[in-house]
């Protein structure tokens, strides 16, 4: 695929354009907003509640502290808030399909995958990483790290948690494609859900060898938030982090394929 | 009454339609069921433990809970009578011998049997394969039961209160979310209500929500017993009285400020 830099500027407008209509879809009912803003705020708190009670009762979860336990809970905070901020873990493709209005999609001069993950916004979210990163402000110094390497670490942190991303962008890519297959597949936001879900806790409670290897190279959940949070309280590791960006090569891939096998399957037949 | 009983199969016969959703969202709950096991298992192989919950109970804690939150969804009635009211569906049954609670009710009760139904066979053959250990008497499965009941009832009340608030919002999704949020953290679907700090437990039992999910579990488990037992029956009881009749007086006010235009 070639872009040019104005395709490139082309595809970030539209994607502006986009997030302004999703911000202007919800400003409709203004209370309604700010009630989801909240509602958004008060699930982020009852999360952290839930690691704090635990925490009443243990000292740590497989060898994490509170301060990592809530690291990860942050991580996962930002991409989970980044998936519903941007792109609203893709119910672009269930929603059109169920309509019937995907034909206008696959019709515009643009890509329809981008067009589909971008389709939705859902700007209460942001409340997500916002939290977040109140969580991280508060427990980075329970970590131990400290000066110019935590300066790098965080660095690194970022990047592998952009890859995160990528991965959980991916992923959710492959199970909403099934969408063209079954109609009306709502239940699908729950498997999607589930697998972000997955990445809130420390992948080291799988004890079981090939749990563990299963959230490492099927379901990369361990590539999401643990290894992120252990690159920042250990420092970079370059073997994990190559291992990471060829996931993310590999999993974006394999999906844009599946996308557009199951939009060889679109039938154009709303239920 | 035989109106109501239609509503009620159609709803069944509805639900059998989209089998898909059934064992996708069965799927997604059982990982996540999973991982809580994994949690929990991690944390007592390392010899901790949470408050008086032996590994096996907090277990079946979860897997009594996640069987309830499948069955009733909390959101589910809350979503629907908004909607209906925000589109204006709501305009048919103001004219119809037939109550608008009463569709909702049964139409939900309808739903709520097809899941218990196909979750209850798919539990018990899943439960079969563990490891875990349930010794339970009859009489306890019944008072359960009862519990469970009042658990569909209360949620049904609750969450139709929220869906009926949208005579004065306009859309409710917003406040449904938050909610649901706070029914799963309060009703003991995230961590069982009585290792809560205890002021928070203090604050929970001046509220409905322990009785949708955290009741009949704790039933189950013996963790609630003898006069603690009705006593409980009889609180759950009066708060669906006091529920069903706000949400009385909440319908007839709002329908005198409804402009029935499908908002």
């Amino acid at each position: 695929m070639k872009l040019s830099a104005y395709k490139i500027f082309r595809y970030l407008r539209i994607w502006w354009l986009q997030i302004r209509c999703g911000l202007m879809q919800r400003m409709a009912y203004p209370y309604n907003f700010y009630l989801m803003v909240v509602g958004v705020f008060v699930q982020m708190v009852l999360s952290i509640a839930f690691i704090d009670i635990i925490f009443k009762f243990v000292d740590n979860i497989s060898g994490w502290t509170k301060e990592g336990a809530m690291m990860i809970l942050a991580s996962y905070m930002i991409l989970e808030g980044l998936m519903w901020a941007t792109c609203s873990f893709i119910s672009g493709i269930q929603r059109n399909v169920r309509m019937g209005t995907m034909d206008m999609i696959i019709t515009r001069p643009i890509d329809t995958q981008f067009l589909v993950s971008v389709w939705r916004a859902d700007p209460e979210d942001w409340m997500r990483p916002f939290t977040a990163l109140i969580i991280f402000g508060i427990n980075i110094n329970g970590l131990g790290v400290w000066g110019a390497s935590l300066f790098f670490n965080i660095c690194f942190y970022f990047i592998m948690l952009f890859f995160g991303f990528l991965i959980l962008y991916s992923i959710t890519l492959f199970i909403k494609t099934v969408a063209f297959w079954v109609i009306e597949g709502s239940a699908l936001w729950s498997l999607g859900d589930t697998v972000s879900k997955l990445s809130q806790y420390p992948t080291d409670i799988f004890f079981h060898k090939s749990v563990k290897m299963f959230f490492s190279i099927i379901i990369p959940v361990t590539f999401m938030t643990t290894i992120p949070v252990k690159i920042l309280i250990n420092g970079p590791k370059f073997s994990l982090m190559f291992y990471s960006f060829l996931l993310v090569l590999i999993f974006f891939i394999a999906s844009r394929k599946f996308f557009h096998f199951g939009l060889k399957n679109y039938k154009s037949a709303s239920s | 009454m035989k109106k109501y009983w239609f509503i009620f199969i159609n709803s069944i016969q509805t639900s059998f339609a989209y089998r898909f959703n059934v064992f996708a969202t069965l799927f997604a709950e059982l990982v996540s069921l999973a991982v809580f096991a994994y949690l929990w298992v991690s944390i007592y192989r390392q010899g901790q433990t949470l408050g008086d919950y032996s590994l096996n109970n907090l277990i079946l804690y979860y897997v009594l809970t996640k069987f309830i939150i499948l069955t009733i969804k909390y959101y589910e009635v809350g979503r629907n009578v908004g909607e209906a009211i925000r589109e204006g569906d709501i305009n048919t049954f103001l004219v119809m011998p037939l109550s608008f609670q009463g569709e909702f009710f049964f139409n939900y009760l309808g739903n709520v049997f097809y899941r218990s139904f196909v979750y209850l066979l798919i539990f018990i053959f899943l439960f079969s394969l563990t490891p875990l250990n349930f010794d339970i008497h009859y009489l306890v499965v019944l008072k359960m039961f009862l519990g469970l009941a009042m658990a569909v009832l209360i949620n049904f009340q609750f969450f139709y209160m929220v869906g009926v608030s949208t005579f004065y919002f306009g859309f409710v999704i917003g406040f449904n979310f938050i909610m649901q949020g706070i029914t799963a953290f309060f009703a003991g679907a995230i961590i069982p209500v009585d290792l809560f700090p205890t002021w928070l437990q203090v604050i929970n039992n001046l509220l409905p929500f322990k009785f949708i999910t955290y009741f009949p579990v704790a039933i189950a488990l013996n963790k609630i017993d003898g006069q603690e037992l009705y006593f409980q029956f009889l609180v759950g009881f009066c708060w669906l009285i006091i529920l069903f009749f706000v949400n009385q007086l909440i319908f007839k006010n709002g329908v005198k400020k409804y402009e029935a235009i499908g908002i």
